[in-house]
């Protein structure tokens, strides 16, 4: 076999156009030829390379961003098939899991959060019995932002677009793709800066320590100022999640009083997070709630702000 | 977080790419892939206590994403396409390669803006859109060997532009 009929034996098995033939002819030459299957090492990195590169990549062909659209939501149902499976099997994990720290299950947590993409529905003053009304800011504060009913979008580690409503009843769009952050107002320009984390004000906790869009640092710093505890679900209530409460420590400054973190323990998935008695010099909500509602793929230029305006709109680079 | 977490996120962080294409290859569907990731990811996690670090950690964690494929395909009732023995001869080449390789991979970004016109349609459509060959040559009124031979040729030509950027000093 010439290296190029080896090339191609590989290759084909990369885009599943092998036949039966083909995959023994291959599995037979990987376990008998080391510089072989060196070979096939080095394009099984660069196939999967590939793969994140482009799937990643901000700025899409037309011809494929259409297609990623029209098979959105297929892939959404096959995602919520897999966790409504996980989640089924997960009841018997539980039962027989080892008991964790809350310190492990937030690395846990952290961990499964690098991994998918998530949409968050958020809603300010969330329990009945607390008072809808957003505090004034303190004099010289910039009012906080609202987000009562605002989607934030994640995407680990530095990904982000929150959907919100401004002052004037439009729709406010602003977001991060990781190497630049943007913001696409209800009337006006576009503005975009090299800073990534330029805009991100507006998502609660942003200022605070307990950025939504980055877990590992986020949970890192709920670990490091926080004392936790964890409280298993009640295995008799059907559907009810386990809970990470962490309560600020008293020589810790900044941030919310109080962070409840429900998340499934066979998927170690995050569902909602409340962030409580947060910091009010700048007014806004006591409290603020975090709902997952979806954990479909996003298309892969969803992060950019080109995904969310005309491109007749004008766009100002700030810096 | 414990000292030995850190560890255990320090040492995944470098070993991940390495691990994702050794899964990718074996279970060849992207979807997959991220959910055995995130499966093997947890189980290091919890398993670092028996890890011993006088030796490469790469090995160790592509043994425990080969348990995750395997868990993953008797969910599916999958079996497998190389045999037990290729799946290990194909680990024990990752890790031969896995450090070269990374160092030509930083160019990757510059070598795929090289690519143009219908080459650089059919990339996108296989790795932005996830497509098969087959379904990639319906939409372009192609034939499916076409959309294969390009795809094979398209990778060769980077892998030869990475070797060529880190020949050269590797400033990209």
């Amino acid at each position: 076999m010439t290296s190029s009929d080896w090339t191609g034996l590989v290759h084909g098995y990369l885009d599943g156009t092998l036949d039966a033939e083909g995959q023994a002819e291959l599995a037979r030459v990987i376990e008998s030829d080391p510089e072989a299957a060196r070979t096939a090492a080095e394009l099984v990195l660069l196939h999967d390379a590939l793969d994140r590169e482009l799937r990643d990549a901000p700025d899409g062909r037309r011809s494929a961003h259409t297609l990623l659209r029209r098979t959105v939501l297929r892939r959404a149902v096959a995602v919520l098939a897999t966790f409504v499976v996980a989640l089924t099997a997960g009841w018997f994990a539980i039962a027989v899991a080892r008991p964790a720290s809350a310190a492990e299950v937030l690395a846990r947590l952290a961990a499964v959060a690098h991994a998918a993409d998530r949409t968050y529905l958020l809603r300010e003053n969330p329990e009945p019995s607390t008072p809808a009304v957003r505090s004034p800011p303190r004099a010289g504060k910039r009012p906080a932002v609202p987000v009562d009913g605002a989607n934030l979008f994640v995407r680990a580690p530095d990904r982000y677009v929150l959907e919100r409503h401004g002052d004037g009843g439009g729709l406010v769009v602003s977001g991060s793709d990781g190497s630049e952050a943007w913001i696409v107002p209800d009337a006006g320009p576009v503005r975009v800066s090299r800073d990534p984390r330029r805009f991100a004000g507006a998502v609660p906790g942003s200022r605070t320590g307990v950025p939504f869009a980055d877990p590992r640092d986020g949970l890192d710093e709920l670990a490091a100022n926080y004392d936790l505890r964890l409280e298993p679900a009640d295995p008799a209530t059907p559907g009810a999640l386990d809970r990470i409460v962490a309560t600020r420590r008293p020589e810790a400054r900044g941030g919310p009083k109080l962070v409840e973190i429900a998340f499934d323990a066979s998927t170690n998935r995050i569902h909602a997070m409340r962030l409580d008695h947060l910091p009010q010099a700048r007014g806004g909500p006591r409290s603020v709630l975090f709902e997952l509602v979806d954990d479909a793929p996003l298309p892969s230029d969803f992060f950019s702000h080109a995904a969310h305006h005309d491109a007749s709109r004008a766009v100002i680079l700030e810096d | 977080m414990d000292a030995r977490t850190r560890q255990a996120f320090a040492l995944w962080t470098r070993a991940q790419p390495a691990v994702s294409a050794f899964v990718f290859a074996l279970v060849g569907d992207r979807a997959e892939r991220d959910e055995v990731l995130q499966m093997t990811a947890l189980a290091i996690l919890e398993s670092i206590e028996g890890y011993d670090e006088s030796r490469p950690f790469l090995p160790w964690a592509l043994g425990i994403a080969r348990r995750e494929v395997s868990n993953a395909r008797r969910a599916r009732a999958r079996q497998p396409v190389l045999s037990d023995a290729a799946e290990a001869a194909l680990a024990s080449a990752v890790v031969a390669v896995e450090e070269s390789e990374r160092d030509r991979l930083v160019h990757l970004s510059t070598c795929l803006a090289e690519l143009e016109g219908r080459s650089r349609e059919i990339c996108d459509l296989r790795y932005r859109s996830g497509l098969k060959p087959g379904r990639n040559a319906e939409l372009l009124g192609l034939r499916a060997n076409t959309v294969a031979k390009s795809l094979e040729r398209i990778r060769e030509e980077l892998r030869q532009c990475l070797e060529r950027r880190e020949r050269a000093g590797g400033l990209g």
